[in-house]
């Protein structure tokens, strides 16, 4: 306990000061478990039940029955699949594109300062005009992505991108990286920053090329930050809804549908909110797995 | 045979690779701005026709004086101005708060509390959405200023919260330990000491966390039921209907809904970029 000179305290301020940690956390406290933890509970309740709005009158407690009706749901295993694609496709070209541009930002280049602040412009940008912007230049009429495509004699014909089911997905897949990839290069540059040139430098001495610095050097120095930066645009890639809604709906014929746009479509759709309940519940329990990654890389890093 | 370079021609193919990196990365990311100005400044009629204009070579505002006068633009721009702003500064204050908590003391179960806002933060908004629309239903606050920002607050807070605990840790205690043994008691050392360097990460995290409220889309759409109601990126995406899409308003108010970001973005970025990478670099 630090020793400060007392002054003439009441009662009540002293019990106040020794309790200062939770009267700066009370409202924090009391905000959350309203916001976020009662609706949780809520939702598990109402996972139990059949609970649809379009009859708001008969629920029934159902028990389990919501969750076994969506691990025989081929829609819930299609969405969790495409979902898996969505997500992993999305971070590993954040990532490269990310790295590629950070390692470029890295260099005492004039005008640096600069790029670094543009680049984040796409991140800001709310995603909804950005979906609404992109699915205007990927118009299969006459949207200028076709139009460029065209005049570079890189396809025939124009393509409806957003109509069809395997191109819906890469454009999708595109929006969603040109939208998250600055964040993965601002990240990816403070964490290159840190690495100090010494050990280039006694590496080139060494006769190290210079791919060996990359992967031997630079790789190694900044995993940490690699690690939390695509844990975290790995959730954050799951749960994004609104590119997709806003550009497909899930469509054409359920080729983009995600876990979270599912859920989406039975809650506010088919109003069961029993059945996305279910399927929010079991949405959290896979984002548990990755959250417990999380916490493991940190108690590693801490004891290192 | 292997070509080796001295290594200042190898320096310098390297400074034109990066340079050539640089601005095709400048042109991806600014591309779709100037496409959206651009195509809201060319008369409609022309919009939908081919050969594609790249540059505008009849400039008509009529997007913008049809988006604003015709169309509720304006009332959402204002409820997104009134729910982005309250939520901003309510999980600003609230969140700095739990945030130099959290950064400072020690107590019992603050790993699982730290675990909890956690969790918090990895929150699919739907499944915020479908239960708050139950309760809020309920509670007749659907379609509302104070549900939408009590839906707002949800995913916001925790966020201010993980980003201004961060940002408290960043700042050495010496300092407050020092004046404490000179005489203050801790709120005073806050007060006097803390309070004016944390201005940095606060105004970071207040910009993000503005910047995220005004982009929201799904829980705004889940908790909006008529026109009037609508944020301004729920009301955009509203134009594309069934069959057709009014591109011409779409970019219009794309490019007024971009415009207050940019501003507080250009403003304030350089606490932003230095908040973010001080939270995950440690």
């Amino acid at each position: 306990m630090i020793p400060y000179a007392t002054k003439p305290e009441s009662n009540v301020s002293r019990f106040l000061h020794r309790r200062l940690y939770l009267v700066l956390l009370a409202p924090a406290l009391l905000i959350l478990g309203f916001v976020n933890v009662w609706p949780i509970v809520w939702s598990l309740y109402l996972s139990l039940t059949n609970r649809n709005l379009l009859n708001p009158m008969f629920v029934n407690f159902t028990g389990l029955k919501n969750y076994f009706e969506a691990l025989k749901d081929p829609l819930f295993w299609l969405a969790a699949k495409q979902s898996l694609i969505y997500t992993v496709s999305v971070v590993a070209l954040q990532f490269l594109i990310g790295l590629t541009l950070a390692l470029a930002l890295n260099r005492k280049l004039p005008g640096r300062g600069a790029f670094r602040a543009l680049v984040l412009i796409p991140w800001v940008i709310p995603s909804a005009i950005a979906a609404l912007s992109w699915i205007w230049m990927l118009d299969g009429l006459v949207g200028v992505v076709n139009d460029v495509l065209h005049k570079l004699g890189l396809i025939s014909k124009f393509i409806p991108f957003l109509s069809q089911p395997h191109t819906a997905m890469l454009s999708v897949i595109l929006v969603t990286v040109w939208k998250g990839f600055p964040f993965m290069a601002v990240m990816l540059l403070a964490a290159l920053q840190t690495v100090s040139q010494d050990i280039y430098e006694a590496a080139e001495v060494d006769g190290a090329s210079s791919i060996g610095r990359f992967f031997f050097i630079t790789l190694p120095s900044i995993r940490h930050t690699v690690y939390i930066t695509i844990i975290l645009a790995l959730v954050w890639t799951f749960n994004f809804m609104d590119a997709i809604w806003i550009m497909t709906k899930g469509g054409p014929i359920h080729s983009t549908e995600i876990l979270v746009t599912y859920t989406y479509k039975m809650a506010f759709q088919s109003f069961e909110f029993g059945y996305s309940s279910a399927l929010s519940v079991i949405i959290l329990i896979m984002l548990a797995v990755f959250a417990y990654l999380y916490l493991r890389t940190f108690e590693r890093e801490e004891l290192e | 045979m292997l070509l080796s370079l001295s290594r200042t021609s190898s320096r310098r193919l390297g400074d034109i690779a990066t340079y050539l990196i640089l601005i095709t990365a400048i042109i991806v990311i600014a591309f779709p701005f100037y496409w959206m100005l651009r195509s809201s400044l060319i008369p409609s009629n022309r919009l939908l026709k081919m050969p594609i204009e790249y540059f505008p070579t009849k400039i008509s505002v009529e997007s913008y004086v049809y988006l604003i006068t015709r169309v509720p633009f304006m009332r959402w721009f204002l409820n997104t101005i009134i729910v982005a702003g309250s939520t901003t500064l309510i999980t600003v204050v609230v969140g700095s708060l739990a945030g130099y908590s959290l950064a400072r003391f020690k107590f019992k179960y603050k790993r699982l509390l730290l675990l909890g806002i956690l969790a918090c933060n990895m929150m699919p908004r739907v499944v915020l959405a479908i239960p708050f629309f139950d309760f809020l239903n309920r509670l007749s606050l659907v379609n509302t200023y104070p549900g939408l920002i009590l839906a707002y607050i949800s995913f916001s807070l925790p966020f201010c919260i993980w980003m201004l605990d961060g940002y408290f840790k960043s700042i050495p205690e010496d300092l407050e330990n020092s004046a404490m043994i000179d005489g203050c008691t801790r709120v005073q050392a806050l007060r006097k000491i803390i309070m004016p360097l944390a201005i940095p990460g606060v105004l970071a995290t207040g910009t993000y966390a503005f910047i995220l409220s005004w982009a929201e889309f799904m829980v705004a759409m889940a908790l909006t039921t008529s026109e009037e109601m609508r944020t301004l990126p729920v009301g955009l995406a509203g134009f594309i209907g069934q069959y057709s899409a009014e591109w011409g308003l779409i970019m219009a108010g794309g490019v007024l809904g971009v415009i207050p970001v940019l501003i507080v973005f250009a403003l304030l970025q350089k606490y932003l970029v230095e908040g973010l990478t001080k939270g995950a670099i440690k």
